[in-house]
């Protein structure tokens, strides 16, 4: 290849991400610094006056019981989202792949993405009244305690009320990339490995799973940020109640800024929230490119 | 040099590509907007469309868009060259903040004047003084005076709201109470009489905190003797201590507080105010601690609902009182609004005699405007013996922060969840010291 | 096959009440559209006694309803276009040269970094921002809509750069074909399985989001979008479920439109190429 070309070739490149990367960093990056100038005043959100108080918002938030408790709550609520989303796609995909026929692959796999075509706040409106009505009902029948009152009214049970409602909706997406993963596994694999004497248990571990770890890492990154980001569930179900028992970070945040009239300790709190998330997707990619380097 | 040009030629192209890209986007939404908006004038000029003014009204009650809508096409009809743009979204307190954040405040609109989030948008300089403007003489003085501040006068009230309980006065009749109880006891009794005659007594809602704040300040209301007004100073600076005398009046209150749980159908924290309205409106229970503000929903819900209410008792007679104020719906005037002239005229207009009884009779609630006579008879009793005759308090989150507000709000489910009435003082001064 | 056939009848079970919990809130919303508010005072969950279309002309009466479906299809037909050219064309520039390039390498974390940002954390700096750079309008959106997609589709579509193979873009380079040229040529159409997954990810949030039209598109009523309407059944104390519910059947069905169109592309590819590595 001679110079020019090669040179162009990289111009070209170059070029290319021109556009997205200013409007990144006009409507990312601006906004981010932005905040990060706020977290170190008093502003209330409102006024165009505010003064700068250090640090004074930073040490505010890790000696708050209330963002201290949001922090973990949103850790608590993230996890269980993760692993349950996640061993429930792989469960439906297996399913679905060896005990379900061709034709009714199809109906399942439909009835299954049908809760991804919903708005956020359908979702939360609909569950609302299955909890306050329906499973107090079911309950009653059942003689179960627990189950007679609506689960979203005690601090103890709403994060499973929640969470019940995010799985119901948040599994369809992984469940349909894991399904398309598994379809395209090349049969003959299998079929090799059967002679060679592998039992069902030792197909999945040494061929399903290795072969599908691609989709498995962007379905699970997907995962991940609906719970670490997770907001419109808790705002339509709970508003973070009862008793401020499932105040996530992003619920804590919003209600600082704008019923609170706190921006100032709103945004630093949010870039609190920010270099944590930094932190966690740093360790993500360097697992993820692990996998890659073991696929090759 | 050919080369060089044809590199030159290339990223000429590759930009317009990226610009044409922007460029068809914007063109787009543009078609779109043109299309349908020549009869209306576009909303981002607020200033004149030919001779016509536009004015644009930001009402956050979702509950009045229809009587509003009435009077803005009556007024448009009588001003030709005046244009109201009355605009009412969903999430309007978040919609609000985030214009007033970016000095982009609506030209006219509705707030809560007695809160201190409206403390805060006077004080960033957003809100037009009214004082001048001929606006404050169509108010009552009463009114006027309660929202009063030492630099002016910010917000037209057109409305009173007030609180305390709800009944409906065919159950009432059905278990045998003819006459509403004048203190606590009489109200327990009464309570006992409808569990007799087989009626749940209260329906209480406790799934969201701005609606136990609410509970909270109802209580406060009739349940102090006289160290209201040391709670009332020490909680907004947030430097209460239950060792003072108010701590021990807080007991007390939790302890009425957990009665009427025990008079309440089960699951409260579960019940949003929504599904109360609802459950009170069906007829599912006698009583439930509210305000004006439930009027119009418990009317929609059931039209022919005979219903009234009261205040909540005090351990005597005339320990009895109510919290209220004025500006249940109020008007307010941007600062830097481009329209200023036609924008005051317009609240002029609405809050004019004439056009206030029209909005009162369609609303309900006791007006805030001189010579308006019409009370709805739900509220006639409640308003005659404590708003007229000032014995009110003054509903008292007024002076209460936000997150005090979200914080004692926890407290009160907090309290409804264990029904431990020997934490509750300590928990309600940890949520107002903590969230100054 | 015949040991296989107590756990078969197992998982049908288990799939069968797996299909209820999923059907039975939505059959909820479909009924509760056909109701009338007393209607559903009474019972909830019963079945309507009549068809009742009253909710339906009520939602379309709105003398804004034209617009707002309008503008949600503005919004998301225009986000989307340039969605599915401009991130697949950058996550070309950025896969191809960041193992060799600091700067792409760069650019790869940076747009990565959005991924998780939750919104909450944006939103005053960005109402700001567009009310100084007088963008609260249709266009202004569709920027965001278009930038905020970054981030994942960076990441999806890197991921699924890899998985084709170099040596045909090299025999086109060879051919004389430019970077344009290899990439329109051989490469979009390559990536089509990705590109169809972007796009419904994408559609279904842009066209259900709630929070940025509303902070953006607040200045007149003709300017929203239907989340935006669909919420205003929600008053401070009260909901009208009836009105909401039909007018959330209005916005599921384009949405399943596009899904019958396109679930055939996803399923077919969506890591055919990651696996073939």
């Amino acid at each position: 290849m001679g110079k020019a070309k090669k040179n162009k070739r990289e111009r070209t490149f170059f070029l290319i991400t021109i556009v997205p990367l200013m409007l990144y960093l006009l409507l990312f990056v601006v906004p981010v610094f932005m905040g990060i100038n706020y977290s170190l005043t008093n502003w209330d959100g409102l006024s165009g006056k505010y003064r700068y108080i250090g640090l004074g918002n930073y040490i505010n938030i890790f000696t708050n019981k209330r963002t201290v408790k949001s922090l973990l709550f949103t850790g608590k609520y993230t996890i269980l989202l993760v692993l349950i989303v996640m061993v429930l796609a792989m469960l439906l995909t297996l399913a679905l792949t060896y005990l379900v026929s061709k034709k009714l692959r199809t109906f399942y796999r439909s009835v299954f993405f049908f809760p991804a075509v919903l708005s956020l706040v359908t979702v939360g409106l609909t569950w609302n009244q299955i909890f306050y009505r329906v499973l107090p009902a079911i309950g009653e029948i059942l003689h179960s305690d627990l189950l007679s009152k609506n689960i979203l009214g005690s601090p103890k049970t709403a994060i499973w009320g929640i969470l019940l409602v995010n799985i119901w909706q948040g599994t369809s997406i992984p469940f349909i990339m894991l399904l398309a993963g598994i379809q395209n596994i090349p049969a003959d694999i299998y079929e090799a490995a059967k002679i060679d004497g592998a039992n069902p248990f030792q197909l999945f571990c040494k061929i399903t799973v290795p072969y599908m770890l691609p989709v498995i890492n962007v379905a699970f990154v997907m995962v991940l940020k609906s719970g670490i980001t997770v907001f419109d569930y808790i705002q339509a179900m709970t508003e973070g109640g009862p008793i401020q028992s499932t105040e996530s970070a992003s619920v804590l945040i919003y209600q600082l800024a704008f019923s609170d009239s706190k921006a100032g300790l709103a945004t630093a709190y949010a870039v609190i929230l920010l270099i944590i998330i930094a932190i966690v997707s740093a360790l993500q990619m360097k697992i993820s490119s692990k996998f890659e380097v073991g696929q090759v | 040099m050919e080369e060089e040009l044809f590199i030159m030629v290339k990223r000429k192209k590759l930009l317009s590509i990226g610009l044409a890209v922007i460029l068809t986007a914007m063109t787009l939404s543009g078609c779109g907007s043109d299309s349908s908006e020549t009869a209306d004038s576009t909303a981002a000029d607020t200033s004149t469309a030919g001779d016509k003014v536009t004015v644009e009204f930001f009402n956050q009650k979702t509950e009045i868009v229809d009587i509003l809508e009435g009077l803005v096409a009556e007024y448009e009809k009588a001003n030709s060259n005046v244009k109201i743009e009355l605009i009412t979204p969903s999430d309007s307190t978040t919609v609000l903040a985030a214009r007033m954040a970016s000095k982009d405040t609506p030209d006219i609109f509705t707030d809560w004047p007695a809160t201190s989030t409206f403390a805060a948008e006077v004080d960033s300089g957003s809100v037009l003084n009214l004082e001048n403007t001929g606006i404050m003489d169509n108010i009552q003085d009463s009114a006027r005076e309660s929202l009063k501040r030492e630099d002016g006068e910010y917000s037209a009230p057109m409305s009173y709201n007030c609180s305390g309980i709800w009944y409906n006065k065919d159950i009432f009749e059905a278990a045998g109470i003819s006459t509403i109880p004048a203190t606590w006891d009489e109200l327990i009794a009464d309570c006992d009489k409808l569990v007799e005659a087989g009626y749940t007594p209260f329906v209480t809602s406790a799934k969201e905190t701005d609606i136990t704040d609410r509970q909270l300040q109802v209580f406060l209301a009739s349940s102090f003797q006289d160290s209201y007004d040391e709670f009332k100073t020490d909680a907004s600076a947030g430097t209460l201590d239950t060792g003072k005398a108010y701590g021990k009046e807080l007991t007390a209150m939790a302890e009425k507080m957990v009665q009427v749980i025990g008079y309440s159908q089960k699951d409260i924290l579960g019940t949003d105010q929504d599904s109360a309205t609802a459950n009170f409106a069906n007829g599912e229970g006698a009583l439930m601690i509210g305000g004006s503000w439930l009027y119009a929903s418990i009317t929609a819900a059931n039209p022919d609902m005979n219903i009234s209410m009261m205040a909540i008792p005090g351990d005597a007679a005339e320990l009895t009182n109510t919290c209220a104020s004025a500006g249940d719906m109020a008007l307010s005037i941007a600062a830097d609004t481009q329209v200023k002239d036609a924008a005051i005229a317009f609240v002029k207009w609405m809050t004019s005699p004439e056009i206030a009884t029209k909005y009162a009779e369609q609303e309900g609630n006791p007006s805030c405007i001189n010579g308006v006579d019409y009370v709805a008879e739900e509220f006639a009793d409640l308003y005659a013996d404590y708003v007229t005759t000032g014995k009110f308090i003054v509903n008292p989150d007024c002076y209460w922060s936000s997150g005090q507000q979200a914080a004692a709000g926890a407290a009160i489910q907090q309290l409804y969840y264990d029904l431990d009435t020997s934490v509750f003082a300590e928990n309600i001064a940890t949520a107002f010291n903590e969230n100054k | 096959m015949k040991r296989k056939l107590p756990l078969q009848i197992i998982g049908y079970i288990l799939l069968c009440i797996l299909v209820i919990i999923i059907i039975f809130p939505i059959w909820v919303t479909f009924v509760t559209a056909f109701k009338t508010t007393e209607e559903s005072t009474r019972n909830f969950f019963a079945f309507p006694t009549r068809l009742y279309l009253g909710n339906f002309t009520e939602v379309m009466s709105d003398s804004h309803f034209g617009d707002y479906v309008r503008n949600s299809l503005v919004i998301t037909l225009a986000s989307i276009s340039i969605i599915a050219v401009m991130i697949p064309l950058v996550s070309y520039a950025i896969a191809r040269n960041r193992k060799q390039n600091k700067y792409y390498a760069a650019l790869y974390v940076l747009f990565i970094m959005s991924i998780f940002a939750p919104f909450q954390v944006l939103m005053v700096p960005l109402t700001q921002l567009c009310t100084k750079l007088h963008i609260m309008n249709q266009a202004g959106v569709i920027i965001i809509y278009s930038t905020f997609a970054l981030g994942q589709g960076v990441f999806l579509f890197c991921g699924y750069y890899k998985s084709i193979p170099i040596e045909l873009e090299e025999a086109a380079g060879l051919d004389g074909c430019t970077v344009l040229g290899t990439f329109f040529r051989i490469v979009y159409p390559l990536a089509k399985p990705m590109t169809v997954t972007v796009i419904i990810l994408n559609t279904l949030w842009i066209w259900n989001d709630f929070l940025l039209p509303l902070l953006i598109l607040n200045k007149s009523a003709s300017m929203w979008t239907l989340p935006i309407y669909q919420y205003n059944f929600k008053s401070a104390y009260t909901f009208d479920y009836n009105l909401a519910f039909a007018s959330f059947l209005f916005s599921i069905v384009p949405m399943i439109i596009l899904y019958a169109f396109l679930q055939k592309y996803i399923i077919e590819g969506l890591t055919a190429g990651a696996v073939k590595s």
